[in-house]
């Protein structure tokens, strides 16, 4: 398709009052008016996906795994052999994430999750994903420098710690399950529930205490 | 999608594109359409033009409908390759969409874990040439592997790719 024919940012410049919204929105709301009219869509169906994924799946979805995984043994065990059917137990799951992969941390090994294609992540267990892990920066840098980056996220790893990336497909989606503090012993699970981010359940932070 | 624009427009106005030139393609909703409204929000009109719904192509018949996102089917398959097996990721450029990790294209890896599942490939079902139901493979790689002497140390990456996405090694391509 040619650009002159179609050239979204030159569409909205000949206007003045765009106001502080970005184009995509007003291009987005533009289809999704047009899309309802012709029936394709139904706008509330669309505000009650934004609201359940704004609402009501989180990261604390993914806390509460972690927790129970950190707190049972046994369920740390299928949770490692088959990510899905575990969190099944606790009455997580829903649309795109067919398979699950929990990778866990270790003294050895640190595991961090990326998709370089486009921006796969666990949505049931995470809520949608944040916009530094759809970034270009963040999807090309973690593969080709991840001690690099991670330092500039925060996160100093020694060089005896293996790294291992995982840059996953619409397939397989992936958690890491990050390692419990020594410090959290005494800690009860509302408490746990507190330290457990949603940036260690990707593996760009480790949870502390 | 011009490649400044792929840069500039983010990663929502890259979705946005796909979705209007898919529609547009399909006679769903045009692009013409989608700037007349535009122009009638700017100048806060109090009504819109309202499109006519008798002239395209929605809704859809049951062989134009497919499922989003990943999906397999319930049969049997025979993955080709198994764990701890070595495998070169097939150098492919096919046109349209492909979930070929570029950065690996040639490279040599080993099969971690088999998802031996029957998974539709995108790379078919996006150009309507089939659903190809086969394994997708997590793939392990040194870094040194994929980005040379420049690599960090003591670093792996672990890559899913498809069955039609990578061969077997045999003795003649030995890693040298």
């Amino acid at each position: 398709m040619s650009i002159k024919k179609h050239n979204h940012v030159e569409n909205l410049k000949q206007h003045s009052a765009v106001g502080d919204k970005p184009w995509q929105a007003i291009r987005t709301e533009a289809v999704e008016s047009l899309l309802h009219e012709i029936g394709v869509i139904n706008s509330s169906d669309v505000d009650d996906i934004v609201h359940h994924y704004e609402e009501k799946v989180g990261p604390k979805t993914g806390a509460r795994v972690v927790l129970k995984a950190w707190t049972d043994p046994d369920f740390k065990s299928r949770l490692l052999a088959d990510g899905l059917k575990a969190c099944a137990e606790l009455g997580i799951g829903g649309p795109e994430t067919e398979r699950l992969h929990v990778v866990e941390n270790t003294d050895a090994v640190h595991n961090v999750v990326v998709c370089t294609l486009c921006s796969c992540y666990p949505w049931p267990i995470l809520g949608l994903p944040p916009a530094w892990y759809k970034s270009s920066a963040y999807r090309s840098r973690l593969v080709r420098e991840p001690r690099a980056l991670l330092a500039e996220m925060g996160l100093q790893l020694p060089s005896e710690t293996e790294v291992r990336v995982w840059d996953s497909v619409s397939e397989i989606r992936y958690l890491v399950l990050p390692q419990r503090p020594t410090a959290s012993e005494g800690m009860s699970e509302s408490e746990l529930m507190g330290i457990i981010t949603r940036d260690a359940m990707i593996g760009v932070a480790k949870v502390l205490a | 999608m011009n490649a400044a624009d792929y840069i500039n427009h983010g990663y929502y106005g890259r979705w946005l594109f796909a979705m209007e030139s898919l529609l547009n393609k399909k006679n769903i909703l045009t692009h013409k359409e989608v700037s007349q409204r535009i122009t009638e929000m700017m100048e806060d009109l109090r009504s819109y033009t309202q499109p006519d719904i008798s002239d395209r192509d929605w809704p859809l018949t049951d062989e134009q409908k497919a499922p989003w996102g990943a999906c397999r089917h319930e049969v049997s398959i025979v993955p080709a390759y198994s764990e701890g097996q070595s495998v070169r990721v097939r150098n492919i450029h096919p046109p349209g969409h492909t979930r070929v990790t570029a950065y690996t294209r040639g490279k040599i890896g080993t099969v971690e874990r088999v998802n031996g599942q029957p998974w539709v490939l995108p790379d078919t079902r996006a150009h309507y040439k089939g659903e190809n139901l086969q394994a997708v493979y997590t793939i392990k790689f040194s870094a040194q592997t994929l980005w040379g002497p420049q690599a960090e140390s003591n670093h792996f990456l672990y890559i899913d790719l498809s069955e039609d996405h990578i061969e077997s090694v045999t003795k003649q391509d030995c890693i040298p």
